[in-house]
This record gives structure tokens, C-alpha cells and sequence, in this order.
């Protein structure tokens, strides 16, 4: 009774016509990298536009600022594409940054050692993304409604943090922690945040790709339950994907709060969700087992590069929203339509398998 | 073995819940109590749940929508912008309601048909739509707010007028509640949206076009993410890009609270509005108890995941005696 | 040195629920052979592979391997004495390469990191000592399914399986596939690895097997060298013998109303079929999973709207609107309950309900809640859905009584064109003759019933009429209850009973 596959017709036209095109060869090109190619294609194009019509968008300056940007959103990036490759979703990432950087905020006003700083907010994140992971995983719960929910308990626990006057209201501290604003400077021209983030793009890079913990991430996203029959805890490889996420969003917090010099409560606000949408952007697709951390890194310059060109055009805000809105929309309509590009021609198979499966299980269920 | 005992049923448990709550309250702060407070809560509510009931279409038939708060800013910056600009008039008031209804359309036919037909993931097309319609309205009013300045108008008394000395938009909620409890329990359309939800393959076997069900879901959620921003701009007589932000949360924490299940097939508006209610509470007895208000969000999220939790425990428990759904369970039953 | 067993199961029992579904099961495969195992739907096949792969446990008997007595009391005991099974669902990761795949969980490492190298160069030995053709950097997403079975066995021979078990491997596979598979498994027969082959298709056991065993009714009915074995001496002995049909029905025949199927194709699944099905009787479809029978009867629904030819009602075209034609009287049970027909969550009344709001509505929009409650009551008494209440959700139920819940959505709205896809699939004896029993009552108000069926015993005796689909066309039609189980099952395999031949 399945009915044959059906995406839009635009979709089957493109598709026809891709593969008249290029013939089965096309499908031997590695998916992961013609997946980069187009991000890299489009990231080329946008700042050849911007470039050619957007005065100011190529000069050194704002380069160096679109890379401060685009890094903290990109390290965050780094660790929600762990728990994504994982097949979790994590949208508490902001929760963490907020309370992560009022904790490091905190310290570094209590002149407390840079690098004491770093590692009380490292092993704070690192705690909050272990309980998500444990309460999603020991309850079975669903974790988009789960770290939607402990996103709002850890800005809760930010709120706790902060500094406040004898009536109990907010007071706004500004960091003078000379080694720790070390952290928002830049050398030569580079943001430590942005070299932070190259780093940690290389390492997890390293980790998925050439570990065999990384092999274990993506074979529990592709399929948790193969990966299970194969020996791998998968529980416990949940919980650390969202360890690592927990960690990477206080990298994240700890530069930025350096650069911005203090922390408040709408720190992170939103970056759950953005994050998100910046790796689906970059490729590493939602339920698991695709993409990786160069392709996140591609995502987050892009949505950095169109909020920066939409700044440039001298467009105000409300542009920037709206643009960034519809490049996300197009992003994953042009994912989707590359994601039935290349798998179209085992869908058929892969249905027909499915097909005699659960005429086997529900023969069998007596 | 287990006996069947007050709790086993869903509004048990609600009893139970507001029980704790309101005997909480009664050693806090028994202010909270008076008709005054009821009313302000009713109020804080009502705006919560008029969307909460468009959402549990949406989410009935699997789907969700991260891009009411948006929409509900869009259409209610259309309508009073249109409003504004053509004289206040009640007759400008209607064309711009029929701009903004036009518009909720639009959003809600754009979802569905990304998620039904595209086969995209809800969730990312909705924030992305929740981004450009953020940026719509606030273009509309290049980033600043615009006022309901009129107070004779019908625009104005949506809100501020009472029937039987109970608010307007607390009655508009009723009716929206009714009218979707109504449409869910005594129309075919109903009846298919939960057959939509429990089985879409089933569905299209027994001659449902799924894919247009939840297209409709959509649509109706986007109507009434409409008429709360209207109500909402009636009630705080201004309203701009970011109206209502943030609401879609606070909708899902009422619908998750209430039963229901974002995978689809779960749910009915007594849950609904029983989250509305709980969420309104809440962040209501957070301020009577003299707690930071920032608190609020903490909170919430603290009783979504006890709510999920709870659900998850009771349907657990409740399949117990039925074959194990999920993967998990089937590797154990495997492994027996 | 080939007359050793690798495996030998002695007098192995087991039970479910006091019923015996396996009585002194012998089951002896010799090395390096490939060994067929064959039998109708429950004879017992699946049970004892689950008992030799460790997922039961056997009740009584002993299992050897190697000559060696083993306990076998998990999947892990199973595979530490060699045994593996290559699963239908196929239990690789898609995302990753087949060498990635192959040593998943058990990779070898050089200095704490997975030496690929070495790894590959194992995969690629492997690869070039049975002849494979596959990539051993190739990501299992972009293979086909011969190739992706290809690494499941791989995956097996990498933790030295000496005995592989496949059941029903070629389902999922092409003509070509096929070929491609039996050339895999000559090879690994070549190399001295046993394979336990399970299969309906009497054409695979001649091209790729040495022995057979068949089982009927949890017993071994016979051990016979399938290169010589005739047909009909394989039908035999797993049917058994055929009891004498008594008091078959008389179908009143109405031929003024009739569906006519003329010229239907669908791409490469069907070819030129071309029947009539008439009004009062009832019409058998069977032939192999994979034949064609799901797509043809989805066609004459309307749920698959690209076929070429014509499918007309009383000459009239029927509609490629599955909501349309159920208003004209069409219904279906779908082959599969759990995904296809039922709404678990859902209360046994609304899952009988669902699709008679055309009759239970005010204007086709309010539901007549009365009228709803009375016509749910009604036909859960009728068809004796058990435990008749109609607000419990109807995945509390039993496979039977589900079923019920089904076939009693359309039985309620008198449908005028049944269509049933595998209709008794995990229903206990008693229940299919109550279902029997409604269609055949159904089949008298001069309804058109088409029955798509696996199960030989319930074409031959429920169906007035049997077509019989192999590979997309019709090859046989059994007129006036002329059907047995053996010309079914043979027609099934593409071997055409002789005229006139009783067997």
C-alpha cells in the first residue's frame, strides 16, 4: 500500500534532469564533499556579490569581524553537531552559554586566574550537557522538548549566578580581570575566539573522523539499533555527545564574555535554535549520521557572511531577519532536494526492503 | 493487578496537580485568592491558550510550529498598521483583520507544505519562518512600535470591554477552546486529523489525503497564532515586531503539560487548556510568592521536563501489556 | 572429509503456550554444503533457527557444532560457536563504509586509533578470496541490496562464521541480484563455509542447493538431494496429504457486475494482466511476496494511479481516488495491520468508524454521535471483537480480534468491492474461520471479494477461483474450486501443474 515516493514535482524535474545530465557517475563524487562544495559555492558567490556591491564588505577589518562572529556561533556549532551526527537534537545550548558565562563572569571579577576561570566554566558546561544527556537517556525522553526545557533551567541557574544588590535586583558588573580580557583580544589582526574556534573545527574534525569514538557517533546516528547489536553502549554515547556539546557552548561563552567584557541574562538567548539551524545549513542534518564538523564550520560563515552583507547594504535589522529567515528556508529546501538527489536511486530498494520487514514482523508477531 | 485508583485517570492527576499548587499557595500567599488575581491570571492565560489550541492541531498530525509568537506579530502589526493608516475606522479595522487573516493563510499553507509535501523538518522551517516574519513586521515598522491610539474603536474594545463582567479575551479564548474542542470531538474533520495523527499510512488506506490534513493543521494553528496577536494588541493597546515572542514555547509547555505528544496522536484541548491554565498559574504564583520573575522561565522548564517525564512513565506502563513500540523495548524483549 | 556435519540439531522440542511447535527436530548439515530448508508458514522453520541462533531456547534436545556439543543460550553463544544469520532487515549502518561496517565494535586499533589500513587490507582479502564485488570503501547508503547483503556476510565471515544462515535473502533482490547472491554463495560453499538456505522458491533450491530438509507441522518431514528431487515429491511432503474439500461453496455468480482488469501494467511489476473478478464470489490471488499481487490489487483501490491498461466496474472506469471509490463501495484490508490498517492509539470504535463518516455524518461534516456509537456497537457484536468495548484503544487487542476490528470497518458499511491482502497474517485458527465465515456471507449479498494470500490452505478452500501471479503476470488460473495446494505452489514457482493432473 506505500505509494511510490512522491517529493514535489519540481523536485522529480531537477532530479530527471540532474541524473540525464551527469548519469550514474554523479552519484560516485563523495556526497560529504560535493555537500561542502555547495556550501563553499555559495559562501564564494555571496561574497563575490557582497564584494562587488556592498562597499566596506571586503575590507580587512570586517573580515577579522565576521570571523569573531561567525566563531561564536561556530563553536557552539562544533558541539551541537556532535549530539546532531549522534541523532539527538540539543536546543539548551543557549541555556548553557548563559549560565556558563555569568559563572565565568563572575570569577574573572573576583580576580580569580584566567585559567582557573576557563576550567570552572568548561566543567560547568560539560556538567549541564552530562544531565541532559543522563535524563534524556535514563527517562527516554524526547530531547527536543527535554533541552528546551533544561535550556530554560540553566538560564534559571544563570539567574542564580548573577550578581545581585541587597534588594535582590540585578547589578551589571564590568570585568577588569586583565588576563582574562586577554581572551577577547586579538593577535595581529586574528580573534583568539576565532583561533579557538579553528582549533576546535580541527580537533572534533579529528575525533569524528579518524576516531573510532567518532565512528561510534555517526554509526549510533545512522542507526542506533545496528550499533547496539555491534557492541556499542549507545546510552552512554548519547551523554557524551552532549558532554562535549555542554563544553564547547562554555568555549563559547567564556571568549565571548571576555570580548564583551561582562555578562547578562539575555546572553546565548536564541543561539539554541540558531546553532541548530547554522549545522543544517553546514550539512550535518537533523536525525543523525550526515555531515560533520567542516560542514558546520561552512555553516556558520554562511549565516554570518548574509547577516554581515544584509549590515553592509546598510539594511537595517529587520531585513537582516527577514533574509536570514528565507536563506535558511532555501538552504534546506536545496538540502532536501540534494538529500533526494543522491538517494532516489536506492529509495525504491531501501522501501522494498523496509516493505518485506514488516511483512516479516507482522507475520511473526503472533 | 494494578487497581484502577483516582490517579489512573488524566484528570486525576490534573486535580492532583493543581491541588499541590493551590495548597502551596494557601500557605504563601492568600492574596492570591481574590477574584482580582483569579481575573489577572484568566487573563494571562487567555492568550496562551487561544494558541495552545491552534498548536495541538498542529501537533496532533506530527507537526509543530516554532513561529507563532512571529506570526502573531506579523498579522497584528498588519492589522493595526492598516488600521492606523486608514482613518481608525472600524470598516479599516476589518479590511486590516482580513490582511492579517490573509497573512496568517499564507504562513500556515507555507508550513504545511513544507513539512507535508517537502517532506522537511518542521521545526527548522518554522524558526526559519519565525526569523523572516520577525523581520517583515519589524520592516513594516522600521524597528519601532506602533500604538492603538483610538480607544472608541472596535479594535479597542476586543479587549477591554467585559460580557457578564468576565473579560473579553477570556471569552474569546473559551470560544476558540470550544470551537476547536468542538471541531475535534463532533466533526469527521476531527475524527481525521487524530486518524491523520495515529497512522498517516492508515490513513491514506481508508481514503484520507493526510498531506492535506496536516496542511490544514497548520493553517488553523497560524489562524489562531492571528487572533491572539490582535487580542494581545487590543489588550496592551501597542504592539510590534516582538510581540509575543517567545510565546511558541510557552504554547508547547501548556500542550506538553496537557498530554500531548509532539510525535503526533496524542492530546485533546481539555489537556490544552489545562496547560494554559498550570502555565498561567504558574508564572502568576511566582510573583505572588515575590519571586524573581526571571525565575519564571526556570520554573517552567522545571515542569515541562517532570511533565514529560510523567507522560512518558504512564505510557510506558500503560504499554506494558501491549507489544513494545519503541527500539529500545525491542531489544529487551530480544534479548529475553 | 565433506561427509562431516558442521551442525546437527538431535530431537530438539519446543513448546509456546503448551501448544508444540517443534517435535524432535533433526536437523544435520554437512560441511561446505549449502543445505535448503523449506516449509509452509508455520511448519516451524523460523522457530528452530531462533533456537540454533540463541533468540529461544529449546526446551529439550541437543544442538552439536563441529561435532562439539554447545549450549546455546543467547545470540553472543550462538556466534562464539560460528553460527550467523544473515537478517532480512539487514543490520548494517548505512552511513558508514563496508569496511567501517564490517569491524564496527570490534575494530582493530594502532595506537589508540582505528588502524583503517589494516582494517581495509583485511576487508579487501576477504573480498578477494570469495570473489566479491564490492568496495571495501564504498558507504553502505549507496549500494544496492545484493551488495549490501554481499557485506552482511562479510560482516559475519570477519568473526569466522562457519555456518551462515539466510532466510528468504532474495525477496528484496532483482532477477540479476539473485544471480549475483548465488554466485557469492557458490563461493563461499567453494571456501568450506555451510549455508542454511531458506526459501519458498522451488526454482532457488534447484539452482543453488545440494540438500533439503522440509518441515511440516514442526516436524522433519523429509531430507532429499535437491538436484534430483522432482517437484511434485517437494509439494508432497511439505503439504502433506490434502484432505478431501468438503461441502465447497456453490458462489452465486452474478455476471452483469464484475471489475475488469484489461491490459494492466506498472512498470517493471506488472505485465499484461487480464481477469475479471464477478460478483459472488470470491477470488483467490496468490503467488510469491515480490510477484506482483500487493501492486495489482493496490492498482484496482486506486492507491497506485500509474499503471497503463484499464480497470472498469460494470464497464464503467473505475477512479485512481481511493476517497472516491470508497464512497462508491470499496474497501481494503491491508497487508499489513500494524503499519497499514490499524490506529493504535486510537479506540476500537473510531479505528470502525473511520471510514463511514459519509454515512454517520449530518452533511458529511457533524458526526451523529448516535448514529457513530450504534454503528460501531453493532458491528463490534457482529464480528465478535473480543473485549467488546469500544473505547479501549485498539492496540490493547489481539492480533484476531484487531484483525476483526479491520475487515469490520468495511463488513459494517456493506461494501461492495472487498479487497484483502493477506487477511489472516498472525490470526490463530479459530479466528480465521470466523473470518472465513463473514466473507463467505459477504461473497452471498453478491459483493466482488478479491483475496490476495500466502497461505495455500486458505486460497484453495475460501477462494472460488484462484490466479495465480508469477513475476508480474498471471500464470495460472484455477477455475470452479479446481485449486489445490500443491498446483498453487508450484504455479507459485512457475511450474505449471499438467492438464488434467490430480494430485
Amino acid at each position: 500500500m506505500r505509494r511510490p515516493y512522491k517529493a514535489s514535482a519540481f523536485f522529480n524535474v531537477l532530479i530527471n534532469l540532474y541524473y540525464e545530465l551527469n548519469g550514474v557517475k554523479a552519484l560516485k563524487i563523495s556526497q560529504k564533499l560535493t555537500r561542502k562544495l555547495i556550501t563553499l559555492g555559495l559562501i564564494i558567490l555571496l561574497s563575490v556579490i557582497f564584494t562587488v556591491t556592498a562597499p566596506g564588505f571586503m575590507k580587512l577589518r570586517n573580515i577579522q569581524e565576521i570571523f569573531r562572529v561567525a566563531a561564536y556561533t561556530g563553536i557552539i556549532c562544533v558541539g551541537v553537531s556532535f549530539v546532531l551526527i549522534g541523532g539527538g537534537i540539543d536546543l539548551s545550548s543557549g541555556g548553557i552559554i548563559c549560565f556558563t558565562g555569568i559563572v565565568a563572569c563572575r570569577l574573572a571579577c573576583m580576580n580569580v586566574p584566567m585559567p582557573v576561570v576557563v576550567l570552572v566554566a568548561l566543567v560547568m558546561g560539560a556538567a549541564c550537557g552530562f544531565l541532559n544527556g543522563w535524563v534524556i537517556t535514563r527517562f527516554h525522553l524526547n530531547d527536543f522538548i527535554t533541552t528546551l526545557a533544561t535550556g530554560f533551567v540553566f538560564t534559571g541557574f544563570g539567574l542564580v549566578a548573577l550578581l545581585k544588590d541587597s534588594k535582590g535586583a540585578i547589578v551589571s558588573q564590568a570585568i577588569k580581570n586583565k588576563g582574562f580580557l586577554l581572551l577577547g583580544k586579538h593577535v595581529s589582526g586574528f580573534y583568539y575566539i576565532a583561533i579557538a574556534w579553528v582549533i576546535l573545527v580541527i580537533i572534533s574534525w579529528f575525533i569524528l573522523t579518524r576516531t573510532r569514538y567518532g565512528l561510534h557517533v555517526y554509526a549510533m546516528g545512522s542507526n542506533a539499533k545496528s550499533s547496539e547489536m555491534s557492541g556499542i553502549n549507545v546510552n552512554r554515547m548519547k551523554i557524551s555527545t552532549f558532554t562535549i556539546c555542554g563544553a564547547c557552548c562554555a568555549v563559547g561563552a567564556v571568549f565571548t564574555v571576555a570580548y564583551q567584557q561582562t555578562a547578562y541574562l539575555s546572553l546565548g538567548s536564541a543561539m539554541g535554535f540558531n546553532a541548530v539551524a547554522a549545522c543544517v545549513v553546514g550539512g550535518v542534518m537533523l536525525g543523525g549520521g550526515r555531515g560533520d564538523t567542516a560542514g558546520a564550520f561552512l555553516g556558520a560563515i554562511f549565516m554570518t557572511l548574509v547577516n554581515n552583507g544584509m549590515y553592509k547594504y546598510g539594511l537595517d535589522t529587520s531585513w537582516q531577519y527577514v533574509f536570514q529567515g528565507a536563506v535558511i528556508l532555501i538552504a534546506i529546501i536545496a538540502d532536501a532536494a540534494f538529500g533526494v538527489l543522491t538517494a532516489r536511486k536506492f529509495r525504491n530498494q531501501a522501501d522494498a526492503a523496509e516493505n518485506s520487514e514488516n511483512a516479516l514482523e507482522g507475520g511473526k508477531t503472533e | 493487578m494494578k487497581k484502577k485508583n483516582f490517579l489512573s485517570n488524566a484528570w486525576g492527576q490534573r486535580a492532583l496537580i493543581l491541588a499541590v499548587l493551590l495548597i502551596i499557595m494557601l500557605i504563601g500567599n492568600r492574596s492570591f485568592f481574590s477574584l482580582g488575581n483569579l481575573r489577572t491570571i484568566l487573563m494571562s492565560i487567555a492568550i496562551y491558550g487561544i494558541m495552545s489550541c491552534g498548536m495541538l492541531l498542529a501537533m496532533l498530525t506530527g507537526g509543530i510550529d516554532l513561529a507563532m509568537g512571529s506570526t502573531a506579530a506579523l498579522t497584528s502589526v498588519i492589522c493595526l498598521w492598516w488600521y492606523n493608516g486608514h482613518g481608525m475606522t472600524n470598516g479599516a479595522f476589518f479590511v486590516g483583520l482580513i490582511f492579517a487573516i490573509l497573512t496568517a493563510c499564507c504562513v500556515g499553507l507555507l508550513h504545511g507544505v513544507c513539512d507535508a509535501y517537502f517532506m522537511l523538518p518542521s521545526f527548522v522551517v518554522t524558526l526559519a519562518t519565525s526569523n523572516l516574519l520577525y523581520g517583515l513586521a519589524s520592516a513594516i515598522l522600521k524597528g519601532s512600535f506602533i500604538h492603538l491610539t483610538n480607544t472608541e474603536g472596535f479594535f479597542y474594545k476586543i479587549a477591554n470591554t467585559k460580557l457578564f463582567s468576565i473579560p473579553m479575551p477570556i471569552i474569546i479564548f473559551i470560544v476558540v477552546a470550544v470551537i476547536v474542542g468542538l471541531i475535534l470531538a463532533f466533526t469527521v474533520f476531527g475524527r481525521r486529523v487524530y486518524a491523520v495523527g495515529a497512522n498517516r499510512v492508515a490513513a491514506e488506506v481508508v481514503g484520507i489525503n493526510s498531506r492535506a490534513f496536516r496542511v490544514g493543521c497548520y493553517v488553523i494553528c497560524s489562524l489562531t497564532a492571528c487572533i491572539g496577536g490582535i487580542v494581545l494588541t487590543s489588550m496592551n493597546y501597542v504592539t510590534s515586531a516582538t510581540t509575543a515572542q517567545g510565546y511558541e514555547s510557552m504554547v508547547m509547555l501548556a500542550l506538553v503539560v496537557g498530554g500531548a505528544d509532539i510525535m503526533g496522536g496524542y492530546g485533546d484541548i481539555g489537556g490544552a487548556v489545562f496547560g494554559a491554565l498550570l502555565a498561567g498559574l504558574v508564572s502568576n504564583m511566582i510573583v505572588m510568592l515575590n519571586i524573581d520573575t526571571n525565575y519564571s522561565q526556570a520554573v517552567q522548564g522545571v515542569i515541562i521536563v517532570l511533565a514529560v517525564a510523567f507522560n512518558v512513565y504512564h505510557n510506558r506502563k500503560a504499554a506494558g501489556m501491549i507489544a513494545p513500540r519503541t527500539s529500545k523495548n525491542k531489544k529487551l524483549a530480544t534479548k529475553q | 572429509m565433506s561427509e562431516e556435519l558442521i551442525l546437527r540439531t538431535e530431537n530438539v522440542c519446543k513448546s509456546f503456550n503448551g501448544i508444540q511447535v517443534l517435535k524432535n527436530v533433526n536437523l544435520e548439515i554437512k560441511k561446505g554444503e549449502i543445505h535448503a530448508l523449506m516449509g509452509e508458514n508455520g511448519a516451524g522453520k523460523s522457530t528452530i533457527i531462533k533456537i540454533i541462533t540463541g533468540v529461544y531456547t529449546k526446551d529439550d534436545g541437543e544442538i552439536y557444532v563441529d561435532g562439539k556439543h554447545v549450549n546455546i543460550n543467547s545470540r553472543q553463544d550462538a556466534a562464539a560457536a560460528g553460527i550467523s544469520v544473515i537478517y532480512q532487515e539487514l543490520s548494517l549502518v548505512p552511513d558508514l563504509t563496508v569496511t567501517e561496517n564490517i569491524f564496527l565494535g570490534h575494530e582493530i586499533m594502532k595506537k589508540g586509533l582505528p588502524d583503517r589500513k589494516e582494517m581495509r587490507r583485511q576487508v579487501q582479502a576477504l573480498i578477494d578470496k570469495y570473489g566479491f564485488i564490492i568496495q571495501p570503501d564504498a558507504v553502505v547508503a549507496s549500494m544496492g541490496m545484493a551488495q549490501r547483503q554481499m557485506t552482511e556476510i562479510l560482516k559475519a565471515l570477519s568473526t569466522e562464521a562457519k555456518l551462515l544462515i539466510m532466510d528468504e535473502p532474495t525477496t528484496s533482490l532483482s532477477a540479476s541480484e539473485t544471480e549475483q547472491l548465488f554466485v557469492t554463495m557458490e563461493g563461499l560453499r567453494a571456501h568450506g563455509t555451510s549455508i542454511l538456505y531458506i526459501s519458498h522458491r522451488l526454482e532457488e533450491i534447484y539452482r543453488v542447493t545440494d540438500r533439503l530438509t522440509i518441515m511440516r507441522n514442526g516436524e522433519v518431514v523429509g531430507v532429499v538431494d535437491s538436484k534430483t528431487v522432482e517437484p511434485d515429491t517437494v509439494t508432497t511432503l511439505m503439504i502433506g496429504h490434502e484432505l478431501e474439500k468438503t461441502g465447497a461453496r456453490v458462489p452465486n455468480i452474478n455476471e452483469n457486475h464484475y471489475i475488469e482488469v484489461k491490459d494492466l501494467s506498472l512498470g517493471n511489476l506488472l505485465h499484461d494482466i487480464n481477469f475479471k473478478a464477478y460478483s459472488g464470489e470470491i477470488l483467490g490471488i496468490g503467488g510469491l511476496v515480490g510477484s506482483g499481487r500487493t501492486e495489482l490489487v493496490s492498482c484496482i483501490y486506486g492507491a497506485i494511479k500509474t499503471y497503463k491498461g484499464s480497470i472498469t466496474l460494470d464497464g464503467k472506469p473505475v477512479s485512481k481516488n481511493v476517497a472516491t471509490n470508497i464512497r462508491n463501495g470499496f474497501g481494503m484490508v491491508p497487508e499489513d495491520r500494524r503499519t497499514q490498517g490499524l490506529f493504535p492509539q486510537l479506540s476500537i470504535l473510531r479505528n470502525i468508524t473511520i471510514s463511514s463518516y459519509d454515512r454517520l455524518a449530518f452533511g458529511g461534516a457533524i458526526v451523529n454521535g448516535k448514529a457513530e456509537s450504534e454503528h460501531a456497537e453493532k458491528a463490534i457484536a457482529d464480528y465478535d471483537v473480543r473485549p467488546a468495548l469500544k473505547k479501549l484503544p485498539v492496540q490493547n487487542l489481539s492480533g484476531g480480534n484487531q484483525q476483526k476490528v479491520v475487515l469490520g470497518r468495511w463488513l459494517s458499511r456493506d461494501v461492495d468491492v472487498l479487497i484483502l491482502d493477506e487477511p489472516t497474517v498472525g490470526v490463530d485458527v479459530g479466528v480465521k474461520a470466523e473470518l472465513y465465515g463473514y466473507m463467505r456471507k459477504l461473497a452471498d449479498k453478491g459483493a466482488i471479494i478479491i483475496m490476495v494470500s500466502s497461505d495455500l490452505a486458505e486460497l484453495t478452500d475460501v477462494s472460488d477461483r484462484v490466479l495465480v501471479l508469477h513475476n508480474g503476470t498471471i500464470f495460472q488460473e484455477f477455475r470452479d474450486h479446481s485449486a489445490t495446494q500443491q498446483a498453487v505452489l508450484l504455479a507459485s514457482s512457475g511450474v505449471a501443474a499438467k492438464e488434467g493432473d490430480v494430485l
